[in-house]
């Protein structure tokens, strides 16, 4: 079992950590594409620190002495989920950066062309 | 028929000067297109102040692949029939630019100046023909053909690799890569023997433990680029 003062104080941030974030993407400071995983990740906390039975479920599947190293082990396993997540999203803006900087090279070129040819 | 030689240039301001005024002389018909990768030197205002060709300076350093590729897509765009590209470094000798494209005459999609044919010439440091020969044996376990300098940057591209190269190049350390790309593409690759020089100035971009990581990257990207369906 779960620490009862544990388990609130867990409860309490997740909940807070959850309100904080929609609001940001209501004010537009975040990109709900990027934040869904976030989502997840607090609402995966929630279920855990609710339902107590969900924490011996899993330290009893995976041969975990104690129940709070598997509250441990979850935060780790959502914390890779969301890096790997950036680490996709970076490599995607890595290609959209070198995408815009290839043709606004050329843009550059070609008009310092157009200009050449007017004066 | 339309040709471009195309040359990305990365603090080369020592020798591109050089390099450009030799293109002038051997070859004055084919255009010339220098791609500045963001240098911080005095590159960008050599290249102009040579009245040779057309210069894109781009924003941001993109790296040699990004460099390049910018000159494929500006050939594609411009609807050059010829590409072929050059290092900034001077190793490359534009008398055999002929040669390459007759090559592609003969029915090669993409012809390589490579070094290691005849042997003459500047033959790179001992460790580093290790390396290029490891890059070479790879190369042909993946694509079941020889090339025996897959490292070089002295190529003659035709339409179709200009277009593939437009669409796809690898971003960093792109020679060994791109050849896998394009003989995944079923492009016909084939080689001549060049001489190439000894750089005269500066540091190559590949040394010390650059090279570990230069060997890793390229060793994956090509098993990778190998596995990866067309």
């Amino acid at each position: 079992m779960l620490d009862k003062q544990l388990q609130i104080i867990l409860f309490t941030a997740s909940l807070c950590f959850l309100i904080y974030i929609i609001a940001m993407v209501r004010n537009k400071n975040l990109e709900l594409r990027y934040v869904l995983i976030w989502l997840f990740s607090g609402l995966g906390l929630i279920v855990i620190t609710i339902l107590p039975g969900a924490i011996d479920f899993i330290a009893g599947l995976l041969h975990i002495q104690e129940p709070v190293n598997t509250l441990f082990m979850s935060i780790i396993f959502f914390l890779i989920m969301i890096i790997f997540s950036i680490t996709r999203v970076l490599s995607k803006n890595f290609r959209l950066v070198s995408v815009l900087t290839q043709e606004l090279g050329i843009v550059k070129l070609e008009l310092e062309k157009i200009k050449r040819t007017i004066n | 028929m339309k040709k471009l030689i195309i040359i990305p240039v990365y603090n080369e301001e020592k020798n591109i000067g050089h390099v450009l005024n030799g293109i002038k002389k051997t070859c004055p018909d084919i255009d010339v297109l220098v791609i500045d990768d963001g240098s911080s030197d005095d590159s960008y205002r050599v290249c102009v102040e040579s009245g040779v060709g057309e210069v894109i300076k781009l924003p941001a350093n993109l790296g040699i692949g990004g460099a390049r590729q910018t000159g494929f897509k500006y050939a594609l765009y411009n609807d050059y029939d010829i590409v072929i590209q050059m290092d900034g470094d001077g190793q490359h000798d534009p008398a055999c630019i002929e040669k390459m494209i007759s090559q592609l005459r003969d029915g090669a999609n993409l012809c390589i100046g490579s070094r290691f044919i005849t042997g003459e010439g500047f033959q790179s440091s001992f460790v580093r023909r290790i390396g290029i020969s490891f890059i070479y044996n790879i190369i042909r376990f993946v694509l079941g053909q020889k090339i025996t300098d897959p490292t070089s940057g002295y190529r003659a591209c035709d339409k179709k690799a200009i277009a593939l190269f437009a669409k796809e190049y690898p971003q960093d350390y792109p020679e060994p890569e791109s050849l896998v790309t394009a003989g995944k593409n079923n492009l016909i690759i084939k080689e001549i023997p060049v001489t190439m020089m000894e750089r005269k100035n500066g540091k190559s971009t590949i040394g010390g433990t650059d090279s570990v990581y230069y060997m890793i990257k390229v060793t994956l990207a090509i098993l990778i680029d190998a596995m990866t369906k067309k």
